[in-house]
């Protein structure tokens, strides 16, 4: 059989009836003849005839109906006011807006939007939702039909267009809603062609029923040509096999009809209007059901029972018709029967979760539910013929199993379509790995098993997930949801958070840093004093750029916080806002946020980045100034009309991190005189000349303070880089002595190290081909790459001299920037080609080994050095490690005992614990008095020169090597020592005369020598 | 946001500034902290964002970002103003400095909405994307309360874990002993400082460099972290010698002081 199964026609019994003739070429036109009778346009019902190879006569077609609707069609015919209550109606006909959601059905939705400009309605309107589009078909189509409707009916009608990009039929429906509050929305399917007279018989219920809040048409088949077409009219159809009588469901009928049971024998959302905020009021079409969905449906039938229990009112209006389009084949029909089983559970599921107080009455209709399913003779299955495949109804009913949990996967997914999508879950992952750390340390501090192990682990564990998620969110087809806008930067927060939380945690009670106890101490100074540009011995040169105390201050006298505590709070916001400002700037430089997230991901696997860019440093205070200028002023839009108030911004960005950080401002400097030139030179026409004008106001400001109030800046700078000069001249000479030793890690992280290196210099390559082949690079790009060969150039320096692993790792707080932009613009490039699934995913299981392994190398040559990863029992010389409670207890008593600024000479801990709970003044040069055994006239000459009054022995020092290399500031055997120092050189003070030995607590011992 | 809208998110932030300020200085404790951050770190910032009419078209992430960090700049280029007005930086004139921006913020942030021809005035009466369709209210505090408290728990854990190994790390006992000048040049302050793990009887025995006998013997039981010192009067031009004995072992100093002959006054 390849025609028809089954035509369907129309009787209009107030017209002459038509014969129905055989097939053109003489053939059996279909084997039956469905007519659906009307009377003045009033459905009746439905005729069915078999249909002969000769057709069939009007006569026998009359008869048919004669014996079906013989005495309904005669009354109506006789005293029938259904047309001229229409015109009544239509004569006040309330505005109808009819929504159409679609999906890349183009020549449905065209068929649909013709029978929709075809409705005898005065003034309507039709939106048209394009559903998750992938091409713009849909929009063509609308555009066409739209012209074509201004053109036949004028103001009558228009056409308008919705995109919604999120996937789903609920989402779509809501959004509907949303574009159109206040308005009565019929809803057809882009699949289903309206009769003429559907909106006036919306109309008509509306009016007839004042109080209804739905109002449910039929829907009947556009064609029955296929077997499988067939099939679907015997399992109910779209009405449920409720037929042409019309009903209205409301808290009257409950008897009659539960709200609950049997679904839906209400309505369908083929055919469904409802009246303004009924949809609001029920909280709108629930988005784990519907099409799109795990639950496949559904999401009408939940709104009309929620409709009913919230007291609301439906009517059955079957006059109301439209027709559908099923399904053609038994495989489409499948999935159809699969999905009303689905979404029907997953419907209850809704309601159970929603409404928890239906259960009980829910549980009391079970064994009729039961009953319903095991009887031959229920609504469902009573029309349903011998030839219906029974496995169909198997399927139906096996699905109604799987719909609980497709409804909870459906929540799943839209869940992970919300703003924030699944940023909280994946930082609990990501808390985790903190937890790791943290028995780490506490197993490092108490001698506990499989320390190191869990720091590894859970420093992975900190950065795996949110990377892997932002790596997931660059896909193609995650890059329109909403999780796409909203999640990185959550993402990105949590995992800063997160990793301060390691550095914080490493030492919790107090700063041990000495650069950190050297701003404490200055910052203790301005809390007592009140006053800014108090000089500190600590750290001299940071008096003139107080920010960071400023801060710490500030919020010691706001909350009554420790020095400590509020040190910790002010390094961990100005931290964060520092990275969320770089995301910012990344962002509004690329329009693209998860690149954005992702290099500030991969930004945090510089060595320096977990503790030394954290720490409560004046530097800290200023990288978020850093970033906010560049953010500030690349807003500006200069070529442009310049935008002045971002302008502004940008200049009290220059004015903060000048007076906090003196690097920083440098650097600020040269970045805006940078992208000023560049600007200048390939920038578009116009204000183009007002470029370089950010970078030179900020250099006059930067110049005039380090002039005016920084003074004694000059020395502080040209010192290390006069010696890292030297040094690289040296190397350049090919003296091995000015190389620095390498560091003495275990086989494993060297080799981790040099393969990030090696992925690095890789990445750098590969950019740079690029750059050479594609000539028309952008600026930024170019930048980009300029910027991380400086990071390469810094990598060099880490081998320059005792100071350049120093400096190397300070100068990649700046450089490693714009190689992490390089990284991540190579790892979203390959999660983001259009590729199978599969190959995406592999992409972005490869770009999160890549970033693991840049974490671990990071890690392994980073802050802080192996020997100090992990707190523990006091080490020589190993900075962290070496601040114990006997050395702060006599910092202490010096303040306590000693006048203040005394000067001090001592071991490089030793001075920095003196100089910030002592409040002594340093004697960094004094070393050469511990080397000796022997005490000389030379020493003593030593101790007058410099003015010492004190001097400060730690007898541990005899115990280890130091763990930095050097015992001492300027140590003159700094990384050579093989042995520790000699015992009698540390305790030859005990025999010099005139010289008092005032403190001892048996490691440490302080000498007055006042009296030398 | 609309003009009323301004208005109300001005009235607002400036409710906050004060009601910070009042906590800050009358109130104190946990709540006064608490708002002293909030003054600190965020309203002055907030009050920034709504006065300058370029950030008033940014989404919620950027205005949150630059709160933050405005917050810091205002505290940074405000101290340095107060200073040069030569004003201490107590806690009056820190939260005068940040409950001042912040007034003034939200006093020119309507004013600024209202010049500002970037703002974008959506049309009136429509609803907000996406709301309808959102999970019920328990879902929406199950999928995000839940997570939130997790990740808390799990961070609470950390941190205590971490405080609670530091406080019991364990350390190499000490005690310490010293010996300072006085303004007269027959006394000396001698003192000790206990950090033992215990309880611990120490005696302390003073004596001048040519005499055998001890100018002072006190004895004394000292907690861990408890201090203990005295003036002691001794020959003003000899070494003195001051030794700390511990647990009954008065044969072997357990530690030694000096101060010599030649002795300046502190």
């Amino acid at each position: 059989m390849t025609g028809p199964i089954a035509l369907v026609r129309d009787v209009e019994v107030t017209q002459p009836t038509e014969p129905i003739g055989p097939a053109p070429d003489g053939t059996r036109p279909a084997e039956r003849v469905w007519l659906l009778v009307r009377v003045f346009s009033q459905p009746l019902g439905f005729v069915r005839l078999d249909l002969p190879a000769t057709g069939l006569r009007a006569e026998t077609i009359d008869a048919a109906i004669e014996d079906a609707f013989g005495d309904r069609v005669r009354a109506l015919r006789e005293r029938s006011d259904f047309l001229a209550t229409r015109e009544e109606i239509l004569r006040a006909a309330p505005p109808i807006t009819v929504v159409v959601c679609t999906r890349e059905r183009p020549r449905p939705l065209r068929r649909c939007l013709d029978s929709l400009l075809a409705q005898e309605y005065p003034g309507y309107r039709v939106l048209v939702v394009d559903n998750a589009p992938e091409t713009e078909r849909t929009h063509a189509v609308v555009a066409r039909v739209a012209r074509r409707a201004t053109r036949s009916r004028g103001r009558e009608v228009s056409v308008d267009y919705l995109r919604v990009e999120e996937p789903g039929l609920s989402i779509a429906r809501n959004r509907a809603v949303e574009h159109v509050p206040g308005e009565i929305l019929a809803w057809i399917d882009d699949d289903e062609v309206a009769d003429c007279h559907w909106l006036a018989e919306v109309a008509r219920a509306l009016a007839e029923h004042p109080r209804a809040d739905v109002v449910g048409g039929v829907v009947i088949p556009a064609e029955l040509e296929t077997q499988a077409q067939v099939w679907f009219e015997q399992f109910g159809g779209h009405s449920k096999g409720r037929g042409f009588t019309p009903a209205v469901f409301s808290p009257a009928t409950r008897r009659e009809q539960s709200p609950l049971y049997p679904l839906p024998p209400f309505a369908t959302g083929a055919n469904m209007v409802f009246r303004p905020g009924v949809i609001e009021r029920i909280g709108g079409f629930d988005h784990a059901l519907g099409a799109g969905t795990p639950a496949m449906g559904s999401e009408d039938t939940l709104a009309f029972t929620q409709v009913l229990l919230g007291g609301g009112t439906i009517v059955y209006q079957p006059t109301a018709i439209t027709r559908h389009y099923h399904r053609r084949d038994v495989e489409g029909l499948h999935r159809q029967m699969v999905g009303y089983g689905t979404g029907l559970t997953a419907a209850y599921t809704s309601l159970i979760l929603r409404r928890p107080t239906v259960v009980p009455r829910l549980l009391a209709l079970v064994p009729r539910a039961l009953r319903t399913l095991r009887a031959a003779d229920s609504a469902r299955v009573a029309t349903v013929e011998d030839d219906f495949p029974r496995e169909l109804l198997r399927a139906n009913q096996r699905a109604m199993l799987r719909g609980p949990t497709a409804y909870l996967r459906g929540l799943a997914r839209g869940h992970a379509r919300t703003s924030l999508g699944w940023a909280p879950e994946v930082l609990i992952l990501s808390c985790l790995g903190v937890l790791m750390v943290a028995y780490a340390y506490a197993a490092g501090r108490l001698g506990l098993p499989v320390k190191d192990q869990a720091y590894w682990a859970g420093q992975v564990m900190v950065f795996v997930p949110p990377v892997a998620r932002l790596l997931s969110l660059t896909r193609p087809g995650a890059r329109t949801s909403p999780a796409a806008r909203g999640e990185p930067l959550p993402l990105v927060v949590g995992l800063t958070i997160n990793q301060y939380l390691l550095k914080v945690f490493y030492s919790p009670d107090q700063f041990r840093f000495p650069d950190e106890l050297q701003h404490w101490a200055a910052t203790t100074t301005l809390v007592d004093s009140g006053r800014l540009f108090v000089p500190t011995p600590a750290l001299p040169v940071a008096v003139s750029f107080p920010g960071l105390e400023e801060l710490g201050a500030c919020l010691v006298s706001l909350t009554g916080l420790s020095v400590t505590s509020a040190g910790l709070l002010v390094a961990g916001v100005a931290h964060l806002a520092f990275v969320g400002v770089v995301y910012l700037t990344i962002s509004a430089a690329s329009h693209d946020p998860a690149l954005a997230a992702v290099a500030c991901a991969l930004y945090s696997t510089a060595g320096h980045y977990l503790f030394f860019d954290s720490m409560y440093l004046y530097q800290t205070a200023a990288l978020p100034f850093l970033a906010l200028t560049l953010w500030a002023f690349g807003r500006t839009r200069w070529g442009n009309r310049p935008r002045w108030s971002y302008a502004a911004l940008g200049l009290l960005a220059v004015l903060v991190v000048t007076v906090s950080h003196h690097i920083t401002a440098l650097v600020t400097v040269a970045c805006l005189l940078l992208a000023g030139a560049c600007q200048m030179v390939r920038g578009q026409p116009g204000w183009r000349w007002l470029a370089p004008l950010p970078g030179v106001v900020a250099s006059a400001v930067v110049v005039g303070w380090f002039l005016i109030v920084s003074t004694d800046l000059k020395p502080y700078l040209t010192a290390p880089a006069e010696q890292l000069a030297g040094a690289l001249r040296d190397i350049l000479r090919g003296s091995s002595g000015a190389t620095a030793p390498l560091p003495d890690s275990p086989g494993w992280e060297t080799a981790i190290q040099a393969t990030g290196l090696l992925v690095l210099i890789g990445f750098l390559v590969r950019a740079a081909q690029l750059l050479v082949s594609q000539r028309g690079w952008p600026l930024g790009h170019q930048l980009v790459l300029l910027g991380s060969c400086a990071y390469f150039c810094g990598v060099v320096l880490r081998f320059a001299g005792s100071q350049g692993p120093e400096l190397a790792g300070r100068a990649s707080t700046f450089t490693y920037l714009p190689v992490s932009l390089l990284v991540a613009g190579s790892l979203v490039g390959w999660s983001r080609r259009p590729a199978a699934r599969r190959t995406q995913v592999g992409a972005i299981v490869l770009g999160t080994l890549l970033a693991t392994l840049l974490l671990l190398a990071g890690r392994a040559g980073g802050w802080p050095p192996h020997w100090a990863r992990l707190p523990g029992e006091y080490l020589v010389s190993a900075f962290e490690r070496s601040v114990d409670p006997e050395g702060t207890a006599a910092a202490w008593w010096t303040r306590e005992h000693v006048p203040a600024g005394s000067r001090v000479a001592a071991d490089t801990t030793g001075l920095t614990l003196v100089s910030t709970y002592g409040g002594q003044d340093p004697v960094r040069e004094a070393g050469s008095l511990y080397l000796v055994s022997e005490w000389s006239d030379q020493d003593a000459r030593l101790v007058r020169s410099l003015a010492i009054d004190l001097i400060w022995v730690d007898t541990r020092l005899a115990d280890q090597v130091p763990q930095s290399g050097e015992y001492f500031p300027q140590d003159p055997l700094a990384d050579r020592h093989t042995s520790p120092l000699d015992r009698a050189a540390l305790v030859k003070l005990d025999t010099v005369e005139r010289v008092s030995r005032v403190y001892d607590s048996g490691a440490i011992h302080l000498y007055d020598v006042r009296s030398l | 946001m609309n003009a009323r809208g301004a208005v109300g998110q001005a009235l607002g932030l400036a409710g906050a500034a004060c009601a910070s300020a009042a906590l800050v200085l009358y109130v104190g404790g946990p709540l006064g902290a608490l708002a002293g951050c909030l003054l600190a770190l965020v309203l002055p910032g907030a009050a920034m964002v709504t006065a300058i009419p370029a950030t008033r078209v940014l989404g919620w992430a950027e205005r949150a970002t630059l709160s933050v960090t405005l917050s810091l700049g205002t505290v940074i280029l405000g101290g340095i103003a107060l200073h040069a007005a030569d004003l201490r930086l107590t806690t009056t004139t820190w939260t005068s400095l940040c409950l001042g921006v912040t007034l003034a913020g939200a006093a020119v942030g309507p004013l600024a909405g209202c010049r500002s021809p970037l703002a974008p005035q959506p049309p009136a009466g429509e609803l907000s994307r996406g709301t309808l369709g959102a999970p019920a209210l328990w879902q929406r505090l199950t999928s995000r309360l839940v997570p939130l408290a997790v990740a808390l728990a799990l961070v609470g854990v950390a941190g205590w874990l971490s405080l609670a190994s530091a406080r019991q790390q364990p350390q190499n006992p000490f005690t310490a002993l010293w010996i300072t000048p006085t303004s007269q040049p027959d006394q000396v302050t001698v003192g000790v400082q206990s950090h033992e793990t215990r309880t611990t009887l120490f005696l302390v025995r003073v004596r001048a460099e040519t005499t055998a006998a001890a100018v002072a013997g006190f004895q004394m039981m000292l907690a861990s972290g408890e201090q203990w010192s005295t003036t002691v009067t001794v020959p003003a031009t000899e070494l003195v010698v001051a030794e700390l004995y511990r647990d009954g072992d008065d044969s072997t100093p357990y530690r030694w002081v000096e101060l010599s002959a030649t002795r300046e006054p502190s």
